[in-house]
């Protein structure tokens, strides 16, 4: 769960549209990277086929 | 693998849809949705159940389309390991450089961390949310085995549901959650969630073309069952004196609140096919762990900014 003081002062749906328009900004990287470094560990583990 | 899932335009829609508004209201519900108007909005938290049904009806579309087991569990474990290690990873540098250096070695810690299973007190920001994703982890290694079952339509599958069910009734009286502790992961939670995994995977191959007057039908039961325990054992209705250890009244009240979602298919398919709202869907539906495990960030960063 979230710091609760983030739930002090601030009205709820504008810090919740702030929070989810910020956390939809941190997912882009974040996902691109997961999405690269599960690629690569897939690749590490199954076998290759044809050639 | 044989197929018996088949996964329609519409179903195949409706849990992308699904998937995308319970990501947003499980990240909205951790800064203070599930807790702005107890107990009705904590009725959202149903959202982490429908997580696990969503993760049954979709393992076992991809169970019965994979060549081999071993192949479908590679790829879900690393799928749900990655993210995690990745996060991990982003918490760790927050950690040295908030505290300019490591944290304290210990075989206990590096357990915790290789297998999902974090100590709030050892995370730089609240990191208690993967709690998910340990659970999740260890139904998807089971979950060759509780396909199979379905496949074979044994009846050990419904003994193991049958189980799952009579230990969320035992909890109501007895703290039998507490009992399943063992090398610091609790397996009284992937046991109960279990349920919601399976049902998943029993939606998609028999119920998911149930007309909506079905779903309506068996959303009211579940509801009726959800009232008389709630009236007959005099049960808190407020679902957060039930998700840590669920219960049985939180089973069956999440049950109906995901029927609920089945039955309102129609609807939901209109609101997902509107152009200007669909790419919204999917960025969500498509970037489901990437939104749900960094969540903490921006509001621990947020609460940093304002003391």
């Amino acid at each position: 769960m979230t710091d609760a003081s983030f739930n002090e002062g601030r009205p709820f749906w504008g810090k919740s549209l702030l929070m989810l328009v910020m956390t939809a900004i941190m997912a882009v990287p974040f996902s691109a990277a997961s999405n690269r470094l599960t690629q690569i560990t897939l690749r590490l583990f199954q076998p290759r086929h044809g050639g | 693998m044989s197929n018996q899932a088949t996964l329609d335009r519409d179903s195949s829609e409706l849990l992308a849809l699904l998937r995308a508004l319970a990501t947003v209201f499980i990240a909205v519900g951790h800064v203070g949705l599930f807790w702005m108007n107890r107990p009705w909005t904590e009725f959202l938290q149903f959202t982490v159940p429908l997580f696990f049904f969503i993760s049954g009806t979709v393992s076992y579309h991809a169970f019965c389309r994979s060549p081999t087991v071993g192949n479908n569990l590679l790829k879900r474990c690393v799928g749900l390991l990655v993210p995690f290690y990745l996060i991990a990873l982003l918490s760790l540098l927050f950690y040295v450089a908030d505290n300019q250096q490591l944290p304290p070695w210990s075989w206990e810690g590096a357990w915790r961390w290789l297998t999902i299973a974090l100590l709030k007190a050892w995370t730089p920001f609240p990191l208690i949310q993967v709690w998910f994703l340990g659970v999740l982890l260890l139904i998807c290694l089971i979950s060759p085995l509780l396909f199979r079952l379905l496949q074979q339509r044994s009846p050990v599958l419904w003994l193991w549901l049958g189980v799952a069910l009579l230990l969320s009734t035992l909890q109501l009286w007895w703290p039998v959650g507490r009992q399943f502790w063992l090398a610091h992961h609790n397996f009284y939670k992937p046991i109960v969630h279990s349920r919601f995994f399976v049902v998943g995977a029993l939606w998609l191959s028999h119920a998911s073309h149930w007309p909506a007057s079905r779903h309506w039908l068996t959303a009211l039961l579940l509801t009726l069952v959800s009232a008389a325990l709630v009236m007959g054992l005099d049960l808190d209705i407020d679902f957060a004196e039930h998700t840590y250890y669920p219960s049985i009244y939180y089973v069956v009240g999440c049950l109906a609140l995901i029927t609920v979602c089945c039955a309102l298919q129609r609807p939901l398919l209109w609101i997902y096919r509107l152009p200007w709202l669909r790419p919204l869907f999917a960025f969500f539906f498509t970037r489901t762990f990437s939104v749900y495990l960094p969540t903490p960030l921006p509001s621990t960063s947020l609460s940093a900014g304002s003391k």
